[in-house]
């Protein structure tokens, strides 16, 4: 699978990229950032909102990939969720340790904030991809609590806790929002993957 | 926690927005609930494609051509599977226990055989000191008969004059008197030379390795006498058997 394809799920091309990274091949880690480092550096930048932090991560995140290549079994996930799980693990600890996230806060420019938006143009759909058009999609319908529940957690590594703390709402209503969400998600993501499928 | 409370948990697994202590009870569920593991595996596909929504970022042509170098100049092995040292791990302490089980039987059958070399070869010191004077062109063999008190009681003795060693055999001897023992005496020129102390079993029978005797040129006559416990240089008690 691209990062751009559907559905989220390993296919013939990738197992063969996989196979040959097992075997050392530094050519097919070259393809591979191809197809996923642009995606890499946009989720290390809205975690980061910090340019030579972000192209770190990407570094870091696709060495790891290099390195942890024979570990990767499709069976435990697909290989572009097993890469952002790299690429945002990386970029969470990079966040924690160097506590950017307060001094970041304090002085968010409008640029990168507008950055670090889902997309809006429909002149990058067009560049993006169907299964890009689909998450973007699926998050413009979510109501805008739920939306930053879910992004509070998943690009700044907030726990439910402390996203109750960050946004002043009850224990119960974060859970239940980031509940909702990943459900509403879910099932817009599968419906959208079953139409393109059958198109 | 019932079920939706479960996937409750799930839906903020799979933002990573689980306290530590969330994880462990998730897990715990986990390990028995197929249904929730199926959702959990689907809501992480789902966070996984929230990336997709950001405008893809070009990086720098430098980082790429960085990392190929690098991985190029990578001539390690690859490794088959995170796994693989800690089943080779597993293998080795499950070797060397087996090994230290092993070691530690055949360090006690070596202690037993050994314990039994060792007795095996006490008794053939033994017997080594019990045919010598047997074997000896100089021994003499005695027969001993029960005098007035003991008239059934009897006995042999095979003794080396030369090297001071012999064999002493009793039959039939009543228990001695509390306090009292039987001395095995040699006798050369009418001088009594003392053989040694013994006891008897409780048919009555008794044997004594001779081992300090002098050296005699010859042995005149074999007698036992009752004695104080312990035995006394020289004959001071009741003769019960007497050999010439």
């Amino acid at each position: 699978m691209s990062p751009h394809g559907a559905p989220m799920a390993s296919g013939a091309w990738e197992l063969r990229l996989m196979e040959r990274m097992r075997k050392r091949d530094p050519e097919a880690l070259g393809q591979l950032y191809d197809s996923y480092a642009g995606m890499v550096l946009a989720l290390a930048l809205r975690i980061l909102r910090e340019r030579s932090a972000a192209e770190d991560v990407v570094s870091q995140a696709f060495w790891q990939i290099w390195e942890q290549a024979p570990r990767y079994s499709e069976q435990r996930g697909s290989l572009a969720a097993w890469i952002v799980s790299i690429a945002r693990s990386r970029a969470l600890d990079l966040l924690r340790a160097e506590q950017r996230e307060q001094r970041r806060r304090e002085r968010a420019g409008e640029e990168i904030e507008r950055r670090a938006e889902p997309v809006d143009d429909p002149a990058e759909w067009t560049l993006a991809g169907e299964r890009r058009r689909q998450v973007v999609a699926a998050l413009r319908d979510l109501p805008v609590e739920q939306r930053e529940c879910v992004e509070l957690a998943y690009y700044q590594g907030l726990s439910h806790r402390e996203i109750a703390a960050r946004t002043a709402t009850p224990l119960g209503t974060v859970k239940t929002r980031i509940l909702l969400a990943m459900d509403k998600l879910r099932d817009a993501l599968a419906e959208l993957a079953s139409e393109g499928s059958q198109s | 926690m019932s079920h939706p409370a479960f996937r409750e948990l799930c839906a903020l697994e799979a933002v990573g927005a689980l306290e530590p202590g969330e994880r462990a009870e998730l897990d715990a569920h986990l390990e028995g609930c197929r249904e929730c593991r199926d959702y959990l595996d689907g809501l992480l596909e789902v966070s996984a494609s929230l990336p997709l929504a950001l405008r893809p970022e070009l990086p720098p042509p430098a980082i790429r051509a960085a990392l190929l170098a690098r991985a190029a100049q990578d001539r390690r092995p690859a490794s088959s599977g995170w796994w693989m040292p800690w089943v080779a791990f597993a293998a080795a302490a499950g070797l060397a226990a087996v090994l230290m089980l092993q070691v530690r039987e055949l360090q006690k059958e070596l202690e037993l055989a050994q314990a039994r070399l060792g007795e095996q070869g006490r008794q053939i010191a033994q017997l080594q000191r019990e045919l010598a004077p047997i074997r000896a062109a100089t021994s003499r063999a005695i027969q001993l008969k029960g005098l007035e008190t003991v008239p059934a009681s009897h006995g042999k003795a095979i003794i080396d004059p030369r090297s001071g060693q012999g064999v002493f055999f009793a039959y039939q001897l009543p228990p001695p008197p509390p306090g009292k023992t039987y001395q095995l005496w040699a006798l050369r020129g009418g001088q009594p030379f003392d053989a040694g102390v013994f006891v008897t079993d409780a048919e009555g029978n008794a044997y004594l390795l001779v081992e300090k005797l002098p050296p005699l040129d010859q042995v005149d006559a074999v007698a036992v006498t009752i004695e104080p416990e312990g035995g006394v240089p020289a004959p001071t008690g009741t003769m019960v058997l007497l050999g010439t």
